[in-house]
């Protein structure tokens, strides 16, 4: 019980950073001013400033907007790529099977992170090649989940049933499968978010992900490793960066519990 | 079949997926990496060959594949080393890195989980929870970039100005400058404690998330072997409860941690790029990283290599030692 009240007010701390960070105009978080350099934390400004006098805390709040929007996107595509390839190796069955499976696989075994790296490098940094690398990464674990749900279905009476008198295979998989095996999407859907934001402040943080003029949480990390006695322009982004992540993650255990049978 | 016969073709089955995995991720990067370099301005660079056209680069591909069998991977567009001999000098301080990271992650995880799932409900088992959530979602390179800040910036400063002495931890490279500059100035204990300061934040920052995921999973798969018939029968047998958990319980969680160990390599090499990066630890994978913002390809291949190499042969190694661990499955036809 304590553990719920504990992450309404993360959610809403954080809820309240990207609402502000939503209405921020250019202007507001970017202006740059020599005056300002280097300024601790004080109620003028309440996170620092930067190297340019820079205002941390609304540059965290637009960060946090953009970074959530990144990882939003990112995710979207991973599920449905990992889903439809999951779906199509396990309805299918056969050769596709096998080469889909043998993809995910080598997916998995490989650390996808330098795999990554390159893909980052040999791609114009536009934040599309973030977004790209993301879905890279996370569509096996998805497809994965889904090609095993989808085989435990595939043999049941109801959709035998269903395909007998003639549904077509857009139905059966809207109206049999999808609500069938929408629990563990969620969940793992849940879950790749939470790794898609470590995923982009990652890339953020070592210089290879979303252009640096652009506020994400890596990139305002990544702003203080040069200036280490400073050291509130790196801890409060990542402090931000880390209650969002916590949060999405207790969100998503919060969610397997209550989809849970058992309880 | 006698058991060893049937081990062995799991290994060939195993393995044979390993060399088309490898020549297909090295074509891949090949590929990727040849395509920056062309996009970049590199030309002027005097080790720089402009490959272009589908024959060349499968000309240049093939080239390459037979260098490897001799173990010449070129030479690096950077400086003009030979590329084996910049691997050769930084391998040991990644798997010293790695290798210290993943003892300190089994040490602490497992006994973790064993011990929350042994005292389930209690204070301690609800508290741990907590502690290991939190650290599961904590991003390693900011912990480690607060790590950095606090110990060896912070912690000097106050203690400089509190006694006159700056104390502080190590938070870069793998030995101090005196060290490598004197060698022989130093005693043997000198050096190792030294390397071992060293060594300390990079591998703890390393292994924290580590350690939640496998306490985690330990707790949750001993919690499930705790309520088997065969550890009611042990403890009503008037075993003590030490051998119960060790010799019964722990026994038989371990197949599947190891399993879930081997599936966390590919995470674990790939997140030493970070952590080299962020504690300039003088290894593989600052080098990698390095390479890759540089479009020095003849590099970067040999490390996709290596990596790949190790990966899936931990892989296999896990494979075959779940196979032992588990008799159900030698003898399972």
């Amino acid at each position: 019980m304590r553990n719920n009240i504990l992450l309404l007010i993360i959610l809403c701390f954080l809820g309240i950073l990207f609402i502000t960070g939503i209405f921020l105009s250019e202007k507001q978080y970017n202006s740059i001013s020599i005056i300002h350099r280097f300024k601790a934390p004080s109620t003028e400004f309440l996170f620092g400033t930067d190297a340019y006098g820079r205002d941390i805390f609304l540059r965290t709040s637009k960060a946090l907007f953009n970074t959530i929007n990144y990882a939003l996107l990112a995710s979207i595509i991973a599920i449905f790529i990992g889903f439809l390839l999951g779906l199509i190796a396990g309805y299918s069955g056969g050769i596709i099977d096998f080469v889909i499976q043998t993809l995910i696989d080598v997916m998995m075994s490989f650390p996808s992170f330098f795999l990554i790296l390159t893909i980052i490098a040999a791609m114009p940094q536009n934040g599309w090649n973030v977004i790209i690398a993301i879905v890279l990464s996370t569509w096996p674990n998805i497809a994965k989940i889904t090609r095993a749900e989808i085989l435990t279905l595939k043999n049941r009476e109801f959709i035998l049933a269903s395909s007998t008198i003639g549904a077509s295979f857009i139905r059966i998989v809207f109206y049999h499968i999808v609500p069938n095996c929408i629990n563990s999407l969620i969940i793992t859907g849940i879950f790749s978010f939470g790794g898609a934001i470590l995923t982009e402040s990652s890339l953020s943080f070592l210089k290879l992900g979303i252009n640096e003029d652009i506020p994400t949480l890596g990139n305002l990390i990544s702003g203080g490793r040069d200036v280490l006695r400073s050291w509130w322009i790196s801890t409060f982004p990542g402090i931000v960066l880390f209650l969002l992540i916590f949060s999405v993650n207790l969100v998503g255990e919060r969610i397997r519990e209550f989809f849970d049978p058992k309880n | 079949m006698n058991s060893r016969g049937r081990i062995r073709q799991y290994v060939i089955k195993k393995s044979a997926f390993i060399f088309p995995t490898i020549l297909g991720i090295t074509f891949l990067i090949f590929l990727l990496m040849n395509y920056s370099a062309s996009t970049s301005t590199q030309s002027e660079n005097i080790f720089y060959k402009n490959i272009s056209g589908i024959t060349n680069i499968l000309k240049e591909y093939f080239e390459w594949i037979k260098n490897v069998f001799t173990l010449d991977f070129g030479k690096s567009l950077r400086d003009g080393r030979p590329v084996w001999d910049k691997i050769i000098e930084r391998l040991p301080a990644t798997l010293e890195l790695n290798v210290s990271a993943l003892l300190m992650t089994i040490i602490i995880g497992i006994p973790l989980g064993v011990w929350q799932a042994y005292r389930i409900n209690s204070k301690v088992d609800k508290s741990l929870t907590i502690i290991t959530f939190i650290f599961y979602s904590i991003p390693a390179f900011w912990l480690g970039l607060i790590l950095v800040i606090l110990l060896g910036v912070i912690l000097p400063d106050i203690t400089k100005e509190w006694f006159g002495i700056s104390l502080g931890l190590p938070t870069s490279e793998r030995r101090s400058l005196n060290f490598i500059l004197y060698p022989n100035r130093y005693s043997f204990f000198q050096v190792y404690w030294d390397r071992f300061l060293h060594i300390l934040i990079p591998a703890f920052t390393f292994s924290v998330v580590n350690i939640a995921t496998i306490a985690r999973y330990v707790r949750a798969n001993m919690i499930l072997v705790l309520k088997e018939d065969y550890i009611v029968t042990a403890r009503s047998k008037g075993l003590s409860e030490k051998k119960v958990l060790f010799k019964h319980a722990l026994k038989n969680s371990i197949i599947s941690t190891v399993t879930f160990i081997s599936f966390l390599i590919p995470s674990i090499i790939g997140s030493s790029f970070i952590i080299e990066v962020v504690f300039s630890w003088p290894g593989i994978g600052r080098l990698g990283y390095n390479s890759i913002l540089a479009r020095d390809y003849p590099v970067v291949m040999a490390i996709g290599l290596i990596i790949a190499i190790i990966t899936l042969f931990s892989n296999l190694c896990a494979d075959i030692l779940y196979y032992y661990l588990d008799p159900r499955i030698r003898v399972k036809k």
